[in-house]
């Protein structure tokens, strides 16, 4: 399933219409004014299409309809090529209504009220798969869903493409209500798939204005909280063995041990570092009277009793400070949510962003810092593609001509979410010029911006 | 949802079964099982075949079901594999690679596992159903079969390995699975659960004949009698013949086009061939009739009867008019047949067989009313079948109690023994040469059709 995962996030790259994190994206619009009455045309599905039951079950369905169009080697490989065509390739393929009733019974999906993942109680007794079952194929359908929203826009079928966009920004949005960091993140990659194929749509001729359908949405688009809710319960599930009030026996430490071996060494292999051996490093720690000094003081300091701390072996005592110790790193990941972008890297430390540093449980850690980064992405995507909006608004009502400063646009128009602050902004004749903060910060990327350019047809 | 796929589906849960040790003998399907002494195990209930209380959660099952398929989506996809688990099936349990096959799908059926064991099936389609009408798909109830396959694989291999609680467990899953299907608003939706439990009788029946198999007498006694109730499908076949109807206007004038639809739409769903993609059945009956104003007026004035305006039918078109009053006989006939179900099979054998005789052919009721009965007969030959096992299990109760003695009548058993829900008599029992026959009955007209003809051959192990 995580090679389906990893399959699907590649093609993204691949996707001539989608542009992850919006680093360098050109774009050839017509002035076009709102369309009547100015919520014509929406991006999520409205109150009065919605039916009755959970989206989640319905979405699951798809695949009971058609397993071979969405798995078969065949289909996969018919997908990948649409994938990587133009527009122009795919109107002359003539995909018109791809996926049939497999993807309709999509769109009924993403129009029921409610999302029941039920993974709860999976979640909580910590067996929820590490990357959670669903994933993989949902993946698959968000890509066969973009096909046909790609095919949709090449034919200028606009009402059909906003009718597409809606379900796969819904998926998106009930992917973010998954207990899971992972499948959130699957839930970004999908509304950013949808995101990527509109900036398709609005350079075709005769698009309509999606100002107001792009204000109207959420934000943000995806929710993280559950996710990181979802991955804290997992992981207090998994260090649940490890007990703070009694000693605990060879064959407890050892029966407490040897799972959490295997999920830890899952987590390894699954964020690409080489494996570690959970048994040997805390043998070293617990045979190292420094470090178990250091493990008794923390734990009489966060309130266990001295007495008790002396009976446990040295083995427990290591366990215990280390699931102490991974707690409070884990919250202090947490509370990231909350925090707006430009506020975070100031937070986050030195351990903020650290796929793993030297705790024992450390691989455990959510990775907050990047899902925050990878939601900040999208919203400056759709943040700037209003602004690309407002500005075929305002060139339809002022003879085609673009503004000399964004206050001249008339609508209200969001500040960049990466700094607090309105993007950059620079008009040269026909073309004008968007630059927001870069979503990457690795630092071969220090410096460089998302930069939109916008360039009216006349 | 083609009606030819329910008569597809009642065709295959009413197929004589094939499995190891069940052949077919001439007019009957016999049954031969080796058995030994086995007295109730104590406690009484200590296995059980569908999930207790104690091991549900809260959530709906069908949703499982459905991440099932997306735990390993290969393990269905793979021709191969689906190969490999029909060959496993059909093999015979000695032959079957027990040890080989132990974690059979481990990871899917862990989870299938898991959501028979949730507690409010919700299939969702209600709406559907009131919409769609016989066009409604169903791959999803399909798909769910072949969870049950796979399940029944492990099941076998359970048994061969004489791994009793584990095979029970699965048991437990299969019969849940065949009871959330029973939820089911379709009669399709029932067949496949009526299919479902055969593949957890027919594994069942092998490990009845293992050694050391617990007696299972009890378990099988609290199942729910009847353990498939058809009255969701039934009244969703009602909601299905309404959302049909719905096109049928009895308000105002159809035109031409309108009449097609409807017939297009019709013969696609009971048609077969060219018809099904035209209408061209119903077309062909209607231009026989529009002509005919006599049966016009007499049709009319039955209409007027019913309560429609003449002065309104005056104004519709012959087809309408004839259509209408298809719809209505149709309707009326649905309900005398309905009204007949919730009664022990043995009371409404001969009405029903009165009510086909007695009624002249009708356009859109003889198309509806056969896919209604023959569920019907599918659940009565599960609960013989269930009745047949309680049976068995009796019987090596009895000879646990009498050292090893069988009882020369059924009288002489101790325990409660149902009917056979085909006559609401007891079951035939005879003592020939130290072996038990065991014989059921069967509705009328079947006598010489071995799906419906039971006979147990029973031996007991010394």
């Amino acid at each position: 399933m995580t090679h389906v995962l990893f399959a699907a996030m590649t093609l993204v790259a691949l996707s001539p219409g989608v542009k992850a994190g919006a680093a360098e994206v050109r774009l050839l619009v017509d002035p076009m004014p709102e369309p009547k009455p100015a919520l014509k045309f929406q991006l999520l599905p409205e109150v009065r299409e919605l039916n009755t039951g959970n989206a989640a079950q319905e979405y699951l369905k798809c695949f009971m309809e058609q397993k071979f169009f969405f798995f078969s080697k065949q289909a996969t490989t018919e997908r990948t090529r649409y994938q990587s065509m133009t527009l122009a390739e795919i109107s002359a393929a003539k995909i018109r209504g791809y996926g049939g009733n497999a993807l309709r019974q999509a769109d009924r999906a993403a129009r029921m009220e409610g999302i029941d993942w039920q993974s709860g109680p999976l979640v909580q007794a910590g067996h929820l798969e590490e990357t959670p079952a669903e994933l993989g194929p949902l993946e698959v359908l968000a890509l066969a869903l973009n096909v046909r929203l790609r095919a949709e826009v090449s034919d200028h079928h606009y009402e059909d493409a906003v009718g597409t966009a809606k379900t796969m920004f819904a998926l998106g949005r009930h992917l973010g209500e998954y207990p899971s960091g992972l499948a959130n993140r699957v839930g970004l990659w999908v509304a950013q798939l949808a995101l990527g194929s509109l900036e398709e749509m609005v350079q075709q001729p005769g698009c309509p204005n999606l100002y107001w359908a792009l204000t109207d949405l959420p934000c943000p688009l995806v929710d993280l909280r559950k996710g990181a809710q979802g991955d804290r319960a997992q992981a207090a599930a998994h260090l649940r063995p490890i007990r703070g009030d009694a000693p605990m026996t060879d064959a407890e430490i050892e029966a407490c041990v040897g799972p959490l071996s295997g999920v830890l060494g899952f987590a390894r292999e699954q964020t690409g570092h080489a494996p570690r051996s959970l048994r040997t490093r805390l043998a070293a720690r617990a045979n190292d009277p420094e470090q178990l000094e250091g493990a008794r003081q923390r734990l009489a300091e966060l309130g266990t009793a001295a007495d008790l701390v002396s009976k446990l072996p040295s083995s427990q005592q290591i366990l215990l400070d280390e699931k102490l110790a991974f707690e409070i790193k884990r919250d202090a990941r947490i509370r990231l949510l909350v925090v707006p972008l430009w506020r975070m890297d100031s937070l986050t430390g030195h351990d903020g962003s650290s796929p793993s540093g030297d705790g024992l449980f450390d691989d455990l850690l959510p990775t907050v810092v990047e899902l925050r980064r990878a939601q900040g992405a999208l919203e400056q995507e759709i943040a700037l593609l209003r602004h690309v909006e407002a500005l075929r608004l305002h060139a339809a009502g002022h003879s085609g001509h673009l503004p000399t400063a964004l206050s001249e646009v008339g609508v209200p128009l969001p500040n960049d979410p990466f700094t607090g602050q309105p993007f950059e902004y620079e008009a040269e004749g026909t073309t004008a010029h968007l630059r927001g903060r870069s979503a990457r910060t690795d630092e071969a990327d220090q410096g460089s911006r998302a930069h939109f350019e916008v360039t009216l047809r006349h | 949802m083609s009606r030819i796929l329910l008569c597809i589906s009642a065709f295959a849960v009413l197929a004589p079964p094939c499995q190891a040790g069940t052949q077919l003998s001439g007019s009957e399907t016999l049954v031969r099982l080796s058995v030994a002494p086995a007295p109730a195990p104590t406690p009484a209930l200590r296995h059980r075949l569908l999930p207790e209380l104690q091991e549900m959660m809260p959530g709906n099952p069908i949703q499982g079901y459905f991440r099932a398929f997306m735990v390993h989506e290969k393990f269905f996809v793979d021709d191969a594999a689906t190969k490999r688990r029909e060959m496993r099936l059909a093999m015979p349990l000695k032959a079957l690679p027990a040890e080989e096959i132990r974690d059979y799908g481990r990871l899917v059926l862990a989870q299938v596992d898991r959501a028979a064991r949730l507690d409010r099936p919700d299939w969702q389609i209600l709406p559907r159903l009131k919409t769609e009408g016989f066009h409604l798909l169903l791959p999803d109830v399909q798909q769910v079969r072949s969870l049950a396959r796979a399940l029944a694989v492990r099941f076998r291999a359970e048994v061969a390995m004489g791994h009793f609680e584990s095979a029970i467990g699965t048991a437990k899953t299969l019969f849940a699975m065949a009871h959330h299907l029973g939820e089911h608003p379709t009669l399709i939706g029932n067949l496949v659960g009526i299919a479902i439990a055969y593949q957890a009788i027919e594994p069942l029946e092998e490990m009845l004949e293992q050694p050391g198999c617990p007696n299972l007498f009890w378990a099988l006694t609290t199942l729910p009698s009847p353990f498939k109730p058809l009255a969701m499908g039934m009244e969703g076949e009602r909601v299905l013949l309404l959302a049909e109807f719905r096109d049928l206007d009895d308000e105002a004038p159809m035109d031409a086009d309108r009449i097609k639809r409807f017939a297009v739409r019709w013969d696609q769903a009971f048609g077969n061939g060219e018809a099904a993609r035209s209408g061209k059945r119903i077309r062909a009956w209607l231009d026989a009739r529009t002509k005919d104003e006599r049966l016009l007026e007499s049709v009319r004035r039955r209409l007027v009867e019913s309560g429609l305006p003449e002065e309104r039918l005056r104004r519709f078109p012959a087809e309408q008019v004839l259509l209408l009053n298809e719809k209505q006989e149709c309707l009326g006939r649905f309900d005398e047949v309905m009204k007949l179900m919730s009664l022990p099979y043995w009371q409404i054998d001969s009405r029903l067989a009165d009510l086909a005789r007695n009624k002249p052919p009708a356009l859109l009721a003889d198309d509806v009313l056969p896919g209604i009965v023959q569920p019907r007969r599918a659940q009565e030959r599960l609960e013989q079948r269930i009745a047949l096992l309680r049976h068995v299990e009796a019987l090596r109760l009895h000879a646990a109690e009498n050292h090893g003695a069988i009882p020369t009548k059924l009288t002489e058993i101790a325990v409660p023994l149902p009917n056979d829900p085909f006559t609401g008599k007891p079951f035939r029992y005879e003592l020939e040469d130290g072996t038990v026959h065991l014989r059921g009955g069967h509705p009328k007209g079947e006598g010489s059709n071995p799906s419906f003809n039971i006979h147990f051959e029973i031996t007991l192990q010394k």
